[in-house]
């Protein structure tokens, strides 16, 4: 199934590099996997990091391509593997500066610079791999746009969002994608947008 | 009495190889992830670390809840079954199957592979375990234990 995905994948990636497929219509991702078609730009979305800096998703993400997922320091079920993934991608990813990997919280009441930067040593967060989190008041529209909610108590999917150079939401995993899956994917992204 | 009779032979073996001891205490530590366990999620290609393994994180997030409103809050963040000796030992439905119930070799097979004693494949989310017999007759000791809090 993975690799049937990857394959697809990269038949996509092509398409991309030919500039043809974002000349159709918008296509719903699959199974809320898949390619983004076309890929999808932010809107306006403030986020405090976990160095404490504010700043815009977009101009965080714009100029590199970021693997970004949903998470929150309270969570004790998903997010530890999801944090763990991030970490196994990490090393995977330390000789290609033009990537970035992002951790967004979604309980920005808790999960302040401290909490963030405290879950990011727990799972050995590297300068590529920072964690922020938005206003409380834009946590719905980010899971909305990302198609990130889930039931159950973590309320979150445990997927991985690519992003395009352009900060362009490109690509949606499936849940707890292989971490070498996810370096691949980042790198031929960044050769082709 | 199947796994009763399992877990003897394991802690026979174990003396006899000088293992670690199968106890319910060993269970605990495992079970709550003060002794790590190897294991990664399935399609992964890398083993999770322990603080990510660890049962109690999905199955109990608080093992030791300070208060009654704690414990309730603990069981609202609780994505996997409560473990009990009653829910493991019972026959019950699980996940759409015919009724079922665990014993020491149902939940190592459970613990390995992802299959219920029902033969459903659990979620995804749930890691594999690669884990000794001892190790897992200890978590199961701990399970079942009547003084057992998971």
């Amino acid at each position: 199934m993975i690799h049937m995905r990857r394959r697809d994948s990269l038949v996509w990636l092509a398409a991309l590099a030919a500039g043809t497929s974002f000349a159709q219509p918008p296509v719903p991702a699959h199974d809320g996997f898949g390619p983004v078609r076309p890929p999808q730009a932010l809107p306006p979305l403030q986020l405090i990091g976990d160095d404490g800096q504010r700043s815009d998703l977009a101009s965080r993400l714009r100029g590199r391509t970021t693997a970004l997922q949903l998470m929150f320091t309270g969570c004790s079920a998903t997010c530890p593997i999801q944090g763990a993934l991030f970490g196994a991608i990490a090393p995977l990813i330390a000789n290609q500066a033009e990537t970035q990997l992002l951790s967004i919280s979604i309980d920005p009441l808790a999960d302040g610079p401290q909490a963030l930067k405290a879950w990011l040593a727990r799972f050995g967060g590297t300068a590529q791999w920072r964690a922020a989190a938005p206003r409380v008041e834009d946590v719905d529209r980010l899971l909305a746009l990302l198609r990130g909610r889930a039931r159950g108590p973590d309320r979150h999917t445990a997927q991985v969002y690519l992003f395009d150079r352009q900060a362009r939401l490109a690509y949606r995993t499936a849940d707890m994608p292989p971490a070498r899956f996810v370096a691949d994917m980042l790198r031929q992204l960044s050769r082709l947008t | 009495m199947k796994g009763r009779a399992f877990v003897l032979a394991v802690c026979a073996a174990a003396a006899a190889q000088g293992a670690e001891p199968v106890s319910a205490e060993r269970g605990r530590q495992l079970y709550r992830g003060e002794t790590a366990l190897v294991a990664r999620i399935a399609g992964q290609d890398f083993a999770l670390p322990a603080n990510a393994s660890r049962c109690a994180n999905c199955h109990s997030p608080s093992p030791s809840p300070s208060s009654a409103s704690a414990a309730a809050l603990a069981d609202t963040q609780r994505i996997g079954p409560l473990l009990t000796p009653d829910s493991l030992t019972q026959p019950a439905r699980r996940r759409g199957g015919p009724a079922s119930r665990y014993d020491s070799a149902a939940l190592c097979k459970l613990l390995r592979s992802g299959v219920d004693p029902a033969h459903i494949i659990i979620l995804r989310a749930m890691p594999r375990y690669d884990i000794s017999d001892d190790d897992c007759a200890a978590i199961w000791l701990h399970l079942t234990s009547s003084k057992a809090r998971p």
